[in-house]
């Protein structure tokens, strides 16, 4: 970690972070999230302590309103928390600047979000080539990586074309592409499968599965989707804003029933 | 394995965010144009009133100025005829350092002590007259007898008559005029009868020297009529330096410029004394009847002279008075400028109107109901950018927030918002303006044909106004929400909606 030496005291309390076991990249402490609601407070995260590992492929899976969401917001420096930490290679994010926070956000964390969030007036390059105008990416040097990208999600033929005009797999696609753009070294998913019908799912997790084993970049895919439990390593349920378990994909057997003679 | 190196986010120059602005704004150009228009639409809406109320105004001055020379020239056939009114004297003398004050000074031989008193004293007697006027309508019944405040005043000075208005003032619980009423005594006991000797003597003074004016011209002191030697518009339209020497011997003031417009009306009015003179004869009533088809008994100048509008017609007309068997000449040309002149003081006459036009220019000199116009519809303006450029902003919250998630900084999304919105702004006021103006100008053009007069110079300070007020309101109105879901973490922004 290089960071500068002021905001770089982890507090003893922490526990010591898995020494000599893999190297973790994301860690959460006693993370809580709540809404005012009224004179009531409506718990979103409860107390989670979680830790993602670099190069892995871990699931979040749980209902609807679990809080799946909210910790993926969290562990993405999205959203303010009510109390805890979110340790991103051992950095507080809590005390990164707003320019910092900006850089994270741009270079070294992918989003792709189960709405897609593509900017809707902007062609597919266009929207690839967002993140690069905000790092200063030279316009020209931002087309042809955009293009490369969309390439790669298979869009290639398609870059002229606006969200409107393209299919949801395609959209996310193109979010996949622009998550891409500047290398970064965590993929934040957050089920990126569940507007899409079963083969473009498919798809979509045959190209976040090649960019976990060929590019080593770690993925973190909140989900429903029970496909995606063939794909990654580990999994972690949350209910009621709770850590319920956590397992090795070794551990689990999987058995996938059968949806309308695909799969 | 590589650790995560945490930077400052570089920060993007001017130039890379006015590029991102504008592909911004040209993927969006449907929309953009839609919030141009609103804007558009609202600063045309002010910008109209502001121009058509100063239009309207700088047409009335331009109109009520040239109609000066037919003015002074009516007032001063009235000073040449008789004395001033008592009310213009008292008037004069309350304000002081008129050209009036100066030949009343002279007419009534009053000492320098006279006349302080007589001005103070005028003054005391103006502010009661506007004590009577400032009260309600019954108040104003009671004390004045329903007589007009000069008489109300002349009777106060009998005691009997101040008793009961003593009485009736503490029935009604009123302030005495003046504050005191031991000053109000003095005025109708001391002062006013000396002021209205004052004003006598004055008025004698004027007399004197309008006979003086009239006996230089040849005329009898008092009973020269129209169209005689020593009437006063006979002496009016005397060579400008015999009139200048004559009226300064008398005593009375005016200035070289008046001089030159009553000249010109001057001979004009000799002009139509010739025509109302021609057409008095019957034979050349006949002829008129005949040719254009007037009534006999309308026959008469003004009726003649408003169908006098072709060089045909004022040659026909000059020839049929110069055939009669004593004939009366008169240039055709010099009677079609005069039908000419007569019809334009027509139209400036009605386009004046009643009121008299604030001789002051620029915003604030129109009429004060359309200064609440112009008020009210900056207000709508107002409204109307702050609405659109807000309903803009905040239906993309969303993109703020994709944005921010994206690694855009705070002053990034605020600069993009600033410069499109500005953008924004001025095409949008750019075009209300030309828009507002242009049916400024027609409904001008419509109202007032060709007397309308524009301000140019007004209309430059208006078009700043419009434009500032139209971009200014765009860019607070945009910033601001923008601000709101900027400052926001992105997920935040994003759940506003």
């Amino acid at each position: 970690m290089t960071r500068n030496a002021q905001v770089q005291p982890v507090a003893p309390d922490l526990p010591a972070g898995q020494a000599g076991a893999r190297p973790v990249i994301i860690r959460t402490l006693g993370l809580v999230k709540s809404y005012p609601m009224g004179d009531k407070v409506t718990y979103a995260l409860r107390d989670v302590t979680a830790t993602i590992y670099r190069g892995e492929f871990i699931a979040i899976l749980g209902p609807s309103g679990s809080g799946k969401t909210t910790f993926f917001n969290m562990i993405g420096a999205l959203d303010s928390l009510t109390e805890g930490r979110v340790l991103i290679d051992e950095v507080d994010v809590a005390q990164l600047s707003a320019a910092e926070l900006a850089f994270l956000r741009c270079r070294k964390i992918g989003y792709i979000f189960q709405s897609y969030n593509l900017i809707r007036y902007m062609t597919a390059l266009e929207n690839v080539t967002v993140p690069m105008a905000f790092a200063g990416v030279a316009p020209e040097a931002a087309r042809r990586r955009g293009m490369e990208l969309l390439a790669l999600v298979g869009l290639a033929d398609r870059w002229t074309h606006r969200p409107i005009e393209m299919s949801g797999g395609q959209q996310q696609r193109v979010a996949i592409a622009r998550a891409l753009c500047n290398q970064p070294m965590v993929l934040l998913c957050d089920e990126p499968t569940a507007n899409l019908d079963l083969k473009t799912g498919a798809d979509i997790l045959e190209i976040l599965k090649h960019l976990n084993k060929e590019r080593g970049i770690t993925i973190v895919c909140a989900t429903h989707d029970h496909r995606l439990l063939n794909v990654c390593d580990r999994m972690m349920w949350i209910r009621d804003g709770r850590i319920e378990r956590v397992e090795d994909r070794a551990n689990i057997t999987v058995r996938v029933g059968r949806i309308g003679g695909q799969e | 394995m590589k650790p995560i190196t945490v930077k400052e986010q570089v920060r993007l120059s001017v130039g890379r965010c006015f590029g991102l602005a504008l592909s911004s704004m040209s993927y969006r150009f449907f929309r953009s144009m839609v919030t141009v228009s609103v804007l558009a639409l609202a600063v045309a809406f002010l910008a109209h009133m502001l121009t058509y109320g100063m239009i309207e105004h700088r047409t009335k001055l331009s109109a009520y100025n040239e109609l000066r020379d037919s003015r002074s020239h009516g007032e001063w056939v009235m000073r040449l005829t008789a004395p001033d009114p008592e009310g213009v004297i008292l008037a004069n003398l309350a304000l002081g350092g008129t050209d009036r004050t100066a030949e009343y000074k002279v007419w009534s031989g009053a000492t320098a002590d006279e006349w302080a008193e007589a001005q103070a004293a005028a003054r005391e007697v103006e502010a009661v007259y506007q004590y009577f006027q400032g009260l309600p309508p019954a108040a104003q019944a009671i004390l004045t007898s329903g007589l007009e405040p000069s008489a109300a005043l002349a009777r106060l000075a009998r005691p009997e008559l101040f008793e009961a208005f003593q009485g009736h003032l503490a029935e009604l619980r009123l302030e005495p005029p003046l504050g005191d009423i031991a000053v109000l005594k003095r005025l109708v006991q001391e002062s006013q009868p000396r002021l209205a000797a004052l004003v006598d003597r004055i008025q004698a003074g004027q007399l004197r020297a309008i006979g003086r004016v009239r006996e230089a011209f040849g005329g009898q002191p008092a009973t020269a009529r129209r169209g005689e030697p020593g009437s006063p518009r006979a002496i009016l339209a005397a060579p400008p330096a015999e009139l200048v020497k004559a009226l300064a011997d008398a005593g009375f003031h005016f200035d070289s410029r008046t001089l030159d417009g009553l000249a010109r009306f001057a001979r004009r009015d000799a002009l139509l004394a010739t025509l109302t003179r021609g057409l008095d004869q019957p034979a050349v009533k006949t002829a008129v009847v005949q040719k254009i088809g007037l009534e006999r008994a309308n026959v008469n100048t003004s009726r003649v002279l408003e169908r006098i509008d072709s060089a045909g017609r004022a040659t026909w007309l000059a020839g049929v008075l110069a055939d009669q068997p004593q004939p009366i000449p008169v240039e055709a040309t010099e009677v079609l400028t005069l039908a000419n002149d007569l019809r334009r003081e027509a139209r400036l006459a009605q386009a004046v109107g009643d009121e008299v036009p604030d001789q002051r220019q620029g915003l604030l000199a129109v009429p004060p109901w359309m200064q609440w116009l112009i008020a009210l519809s900056f207000l709508v303006c107002m409204v109307g950018v702050a609405n659109a450029m807000t309903m803009a902003v905040t239906e993309r919250f969303t993109e703020i927030a994709t944005m921010k998630c994206l690694g855009a900084m705070n002053g990034v999304v605020m600069t993009l918002f600033l410069i499109e919105s500005s953008m924004q702004g001025l095409v949008g006021a750019i075009a209300g303006l030309i828009l507002g103006i242009g049916l400024a100008l027609v409904r001008g053009l419509a109202g007032y044909g060709g007397l309308m007069a524009i301000p140019w110079d007004d209309l430059g300070l208006g078009s700043g106004v419009c434009l500032a007020a139209g971009m200014v309101l765009a860019v607070v109105a945009a910033v601001g929400p923008a601000w709101m879901a900027a400052r926001l973490a992105p997920m935040e922004a994003m759940r506003i909606e």
